[in-house]
């Protein structure tokens, strides 16, 4: 219903950089993540598409029209704030419909609306209650059913589920992706977790320091991080340095005498930094070696591990290298503190850096 | 050392808000316990009661034998580090660390022991001499530890201790924070919302859910061998499978599900009872439904999703009895599933769980 288009939008507090050159491109009903630290931008932004903040320059449009004068009860977008915001002397239901009793829709059709909203949402029953006798959770959905109700077609979220309860947080990731796409609306939604931004969005701009440093399919932005920064934000990573081999055809990261077979375009002989993800790193048995089908395959020494829920993290010992790595618990590898195991990587695994680069991003930082 | 016993604890807030019911269980002596829950469970309740600045409405609690009813908040031995360091900000590191057992009127020389054990055991008293607002978070918080080592305290109750503490922190402080518990022979209850910093750290971690104690286990009972619905749900996530049993001689049950059966792990539920088998996400094994595979216990389905998220991929696959189950695979499994396409979704017995359907459905058992 709306494709929405910032087109070099800038935004300074005073002498305070809040955004900077942002040019970003969301289509019709296309769910976008915007992932990143506090501090990155991400509020502003959402802010500003909202038209909470005027923007100091450059122009928002929706579908095609420029809307950066507009004030934002004139966009037709939903908001939802990460604390709740909800009338506390409202009933859940009154709250849902403040929006059309101000707008002055037909009553009548906005109940029967927002009945639909409840009831998609779960939170059936509880329209009579107020916001201080709900949960966390059922607080949020009704913020939701409210930003929804008035026709709103662009949906825009800053960080909506981070009060919430890890538990609570995962089942409402799941709902809101199904809510956006059956409503068939545009979203936009803030985040700090990179794995709620890849479990809602269908693409991903990570922001850094008020200016989008990657934009793409969270396959994309996963696999080919752009910088070493987005590779560390994205999760965690077990960070090498070596030097590049090419070799008939063949790119290898070298690191004392260990020959790591990688994709890079780096040079032969340049230095470099290789983060592997922690969940790339596969543990086997010694026994095993011979049905093993990997690019890289070295023997390591257990030296720590533990059980956290869906994941074994366990800590490896290679080469004077500690190696992280994330194992789930469907696996059948005995994990055992001092047993000797083998380490797997594909060639694909390594994300590759040239030194430089690491200095620089490490000062920016 | 004390040993703390909960005997049907209930507590009420003004007329009618049950925070805590019928709540019964054993903290041994030098144990690591953690209180996992969805906000409003309890956990906090729970740990002020043991603390004393509430008492409770119904039963009782005992500090090895002793009735709390008779025992004074300073008798009881108690320490307490919460979210937000409660030190005071005018006094340095070592007269923080002093204080307690300057109120119980020590001798000049056993405070001056005291308080550089406490120091040397939190590995704070090379800043011995600083004013908390010139320390970090962490040292914040030792110095709040060192202060409860100090008043020779042998119980320490926790509330989020690690809560303001950024995330790559809270790991090394985790294991700091164990240790120390350890090394000083403390009994520690430590509250906290964050799963993995439960079963990392703890001995036995409670679930509670509604006020009541779900389940009281070590990590890998809560995760491998959860005794009840609401627990598989909560800790790691897992799927519920709706069922009748059919067999259940063996070792393994047989169950229908839809069309049909599957062996599972046989826990008692008789024959021609419903059940509900609670398998982990990342238990199932998944394959093209046209590949020849070892076992015959599997059920077939039809993918809606195959989710890449980095970190693992989410396969949804509705089942012949219509319901969708999501399982959690290798983000480098070698098949990225088509929608639309018919799979097998391997299960092994043994990792199954196989409760008693309840009666008013698996909904309300996951109610929080």
């Amino acid at each position: 219903m709306v494709k929405l288009e910032l087109d070099n939008i800038t935004k300074y507090y005073g002498e305070r950089r809040g955004v900077e050159n942002i040019n970003l491109t969301i289509e019709d009903g296309e769910y976008l993540a915007v992932l990143g630290p506090t501090g990155s931008g991400k509020t502003t932004t959402m802010y500003l598409v909202a038209g909470l903040l005027s923007p100091s320059e450059g122009r928002i449009l929706f579908n095609g029209e420029d809307v950066t004068k507009e004030p934002s009860e004139d966009r037709n977008v939903g908001f939802v704030f990460e604390e709740y915001n909800l009338f506390p002397r409202m009933s859940a239901e009154s709250n849902v419909l403040f929006g059309p009793i101000v707008k002055g829709l037909d009553l009548s059709d906005s109940r029967q609306v927002a009945r639909e909203m409840f009831s998609l949402l779960n939170i059936t029953g509880k329209e009579l209650n107020f916001p201080d006798e709900i949960s966390g959770g059922q607080k949020q959905r009704v913020a939701l059913a409210r930003a929804i109700v008035s026709n709103a077609n662009l949906l825009v979220m800053d960080d909506p589920l981070r009060a919430l309860d890890a538990k609570i947080r995962e089942i409402l990731q799941v709902e809101l992706r199904n809510l956006v796409k059956d409503l068939s609306l545009t979203c936009i939604h803030a985040t700090h977790d990179t794995q709620e931004a890849m479990r809602v969005a269908d693409k991903i701009a990570v922001f850094k320091d008020g200016a989008i440093v990657q934009f793409g399919t969270p396959e994309e932005v996963y696999n080919n991080p752009v910088s070493i920064y987005v590779a560390k934000f994205l999760g965690e990573t077990t960070e090498l340095e070596g030097t590049i081999l090419q070799e008939k055809n063949q790119s290898f990261l070298i690191i004392e005498d260990i020959k790591f077979e990688i994709e890079t375009d780096l040079k032969h002989g340049t230095k470099a930094v290789a983060l592997i993800p922690a969940e790339l790193a596969d543990i086997y048995t010694l026994s095993e070696r011979e049905k093993l089908n990997y690019d890289n395959i070295i023997e390591a020494e257990i030296i720590s591990t533990k059980c956290v829920g869906e994941f074994y993290d366990v800590d490896l010992v290679a080469f004077n290298q500690v190696i992280k790595a994330k194992e789930l618990i469907g696996k059948n590898v005995p994990l055992t503190e001092g047993s000797k195991v083998l380490f797997a990587t594909d060639k694909g695994d390594f994300r590759i850096f040239p030194v430089e680069e690491d200095e620089k991003d490490e000062k920016e930082i | 050392m004390p040993e703390i016993r909960l005997q049907s604890v209930t507590k009420i807030f003004g007329r009618k808000v049950e925070a805590v019911k019928d709540l019964s269980f054993i903290i041994e002596d030098g144990e690591y316990v953690s209180l996992i829950g969805p906000s409003g469970c309890g956990k906090t309740t729970t740990l002020r009661l043991l603390a004393g600045t509430i008492i409770p409405t119904h039963g009782n609690i005992y500090f090895d034998d002793k009735s709390v009813e008779n025992l004074s908040i300073r008798d009881r031995n108690i320490g307490f580090v919460f979210q937000h360091f409660a030190i005071f900000p005018h006094l340095t590191v070592w007269e923080n660390a002093a204080y307690g057992p300057k109120v119980k009127g020590r001798k000049k020389s056993e405070i001056d022991s005291l308080v550089e054990h406490a120091l040397k055991a939190v590995q704070i008293d090379d800043k011995a001499e600083l004013y908390p607002p010139s320390l970090s978070a962490p040292d914040w918080q030792k110095t709040a530890l060192a202060r409860v080592i100090a008043s020779e305290a042998k119980v320490l109750l926790l509330d989020e201790p690690l809560g303001a503490l950024d995330q790559k922190i809270r790991g090394e402080f985790q294991i700091f924070l164990r240790d120390l518990v350890k090394n000083e022979g403390l009994t520690a209850i430590h509250v906290t919302h964050d799963q993995a910093e439960a079963l990392t750290i703890s001995d036995k971690v409670a679930v509670m859910n509604k006020g009541r104690l779900v389940q009281l286990g070590s990590a890998s009972d809560l995760i491998f061998t959860p005794n009840n619905i609401f627990t598989s749900f909560f800790v790691g996530e897992s799927d519920f499978l709706e069922s009748v049993v059919i067999k259940d001689r063996e070792t393994f049950a047989e169950v229908r599900v839809g069309q049909s059966t599957i062996k599972v792990k046989n826990m008692g539920i008789a024959r021609g009872k419903r059940a509900v088998v609670a398998v982990r996400r990342e238990f199932f094994k998944v394959h093209k439904y046209e590949d020849k595979i070892e076992t015959d216990n599997f059920l077939p389905g039809v993918v809606v999703r195959d989710q890449f998220l980095g970190l693992l991929r989410r396969v949804k696959v509705k089942l012949e009895n219509q319901q969708i189950v999501e399982i959690k695979i290798h983000a480098k499994h070698p098949i990225r599933f088509k929608e639309h396409e018919k799979v097998k979704l391997v299960i092994d017995p043994a990792s199954t769980r196989c409760f008693e359907y309840p009666e008013a459905g698996v909904a309300s058992a996951l109610e929080m």
